[in-house]
């Protein structure tokens, strides 16, 4: 018997249109009721979405697909004529051998003009059209998070040039200076010398040996910052005193703190405190840490050195009741070439490399470093040192 | 006496590469991945969380961020009862957008609830977003914040913990 399109009802007719797509395209279809739930299916709902097709009619569609948990108040408004439509696209699923698939939910009215009569949920698979989509958009994201990284290397490079520029020039003048003042003193030196007054030499050549002091210091934190930038920083440990060279530090500096008064106080573990550490880069870094806190600790000020064990390390403390820094300013402070805006203001003499370089070279011993701060208050720089091989 | 059981949707919404797929990730899978993988579309979810008297299943919807997301338009908004609003503390852009997801979820679902989460705070050394700035955002778009990583696991579980609390009381 033939049995005419035209003789069918609607429904029918849909279903039949439906089941047609179904077997040349991967698209199934639910019918749903008035009151959500499953009425019938298409043949190849249950394959497309990888579920047991046992006891499926008559299950509330939300209880069938996690897609439409929430969206009962959604479909209601389909059902009133209020929306025409729900479409979700590229639903992201995962098959059974873990790749994913991409599904495409259409919902309609079953018959547009009486969409309360129930509601029609198109599925669709576009997993092609969704992994060419994704592959496009990856490249996309992946292109901008690439540019985002070069804008951002970019400013870096920016400042550090910038930063390296105001270096230069800084230590052009710190070099100049200290040559001025030992050239001076050499014309002075030849002078009383033709005139044959010698006495005053010694307190020439005492002016000379300091000049030439800085700018050995100087050098030493220029070449220290070229290892350090070549990854070639080395350390020959061997077995120290920490506290024979803490006094010895600290001693090669009381001259200075009694030029500007200070209450100089030194709290040190009994000797022997044996570490093993490089002699000469842990001198470097105590030395520019004492030498910070005199450069921003005004006179009559009060400087502490205080040591102490605390499981495997030494901890070894350093306080000014100096001039202070701010957060900004702590954030900032051990990077290269950084120097505080006051540090610049006051023609403090510095490099902005010391604590750079104090900070590598306690990382590099396995140790740390910290600092607390407040502006106006003073600062304490805080080192922790493993005791290697502690007898 | 039998627990009851109720299901909520929620969102996660964000610019890309927020980490809003690796976050779901952590908390359902508890697993994290390094490689990045764009979303598109939505990828759903669930994870059922036990409370005294309830079990809520919570139907997480992982959207495409971005230019994407705009395209899409609000329909996979629909039915949310909160959402947990993403940036990356390392890209300031991220919390720019704070406040369009947070219009677009209120217009659509003008009762759902609001999370603010700034993720990958494991990266200590690019993070450019301060927490003054990104806690300010939030408190007036009418949303809790909580910083996350989804790469140690930091605070996932209390971001979604925190939200099923905010679910559960509603409800």
């Amino acid at each position: 018997m033939i049995i005419s399109p035209l003789n069918l009802d609607p429904i029918v007719l849909a279903a039949h249109v439906a089941g047609i797509l179904c077997l040349s395209r991967r698209i199934a279809y639910v019918q749903l009721s008035p009151q959500l739930t499953v009425v019938q299916t298409s043949s190849n709902f249950s394959t497309l979405l990888e579920m047991p097709d046992t006891a499926i009619i008559g299950q509330h569609i939300s209880d069938l697909m996690w897609e439409f948990v929430g969206l009962e108040d959604t479909l209601r408004e389909i059902l009133h004529g209020r929306l025409p439509k729900l479409h979700l696209k590229m639903v992201n699923c995962t098959n059974e051998d873990g790749t994913t698939c991409y599904l495409t939910f259409l919902t309609t009215p079953l018959k547009p003009e009486k969409p309360d009569r129930g509601l029609l949920v198109l599925i669709e698979d576009v997993t092609e059209k969704g992994r060419l989509q994704q592959a496009i958009i990856q490249d996309r994201n992946e292109l901008r998070l690439l540019k985002d990284r070069l804008l951002r290397v970019n400013d870096e490079l920016h400042q550090l040039d910038q930063m390296k520029s105001l270096f230069m020039a800084m230590v052009a003048h710190d070099i100049r200076s200290p040559l001025g003042v030992i050239s001076a003193y050499a014309e002075l030196a030849q002078e009383q010398i033709k005139r044959g007054n010698t006495e005053i030499l010694s307190e020439y050549f005492y002016k000379i040996s300091g000049q030439t002091n800085r700018l050995n210091y100087l050098l030493s934190d220029l070449l220290d910052l070229d290892a350090i930038e070549k990854g070639q920083l080395t350390l020959r440990r061997e077995k120290t005193d920490l506290v024979i060279l803490l006094q010895e530090v600290a001693n090669s500096l009381m001259a200075y703190f009694h030029n500007k008064n200070f209450q100089f106080e030194l709290a040190l573990l009994p000797s022997p405190c044996y570490i093993w550490i490089d002699r000469q880069k842990i001198t470097r870094v105590f030395y520019n840490l004492l030498s910070n806190a005199y450069k921003y600790t005004p006179s009559d000020g009060r400087i502490r050195i205080h040591m102490a064990y605390q499981e495997e390390n030494v901890i070894i403390q350093i306080t000014d009741n100096g001039y202070g820094m701010n957060q900004d300013q702590l954030d900032q402070l051990f990077q290269p070439y950084f120097r505080t805006k006051e540090a610049h203001e006051s023609k403090i003499s510095g490099s902005g490399l010391g604590l750079h370089i104090v900070k590598t070279f306690v990382e590099a011993h396995g140790g740390s470093i910290q600092v607390s701060s407040q502006l106006g208050q003073g600062s304490t720089f805080t080192i922790s040192l493993p005791i290697f091989a502690h007898e | 006496m039998s627990k009851r059981t109720i299901q909520k949707k929620v969102c996660l919404l964000g610019d890309f590469a927020v980490g809003k797929t690796s976050l779901v990730r952590r908390f359902v899978e508890g697993r994290f991945d390094d490689k990045y993988l764009s979303t598109i579309g939505v990828k759903i979810s669930r994870k059922s969380l036990d409370f005294d008297d309830t079990i809520l299943n919570l139907l997480i919807w992982d959207l495409a961020g971005g230019d994407d997301f705009r395209q899409v338009g609000n329909s996979y908004l629909r039915g949310a009862s909160a959402a947990l609003i993403v940036c990356d503390l390392t890209r300031h852009d991220t919390l720019d957008s704070f406040r369009y997801y947070a219009e677009q979820l209120h217009q659509t679902m003008p009762n759902a609830s609001l999370v603010f989460i700034g993720n990958k705070v494991d990266l200590i050394e690019q993070r450019v977003i301060d927490q003054n700035e990104i806690e300010r955002i939030s408190q007036e778009l009418g949303g809790f914040y909580l910083e996350t990583s989804a790469k140690t696991g930091f605070q996932v579980e209390s971001a979604f913990h925190y939200l099923a609390n905010l679910l559960l009381n509603v409800s």
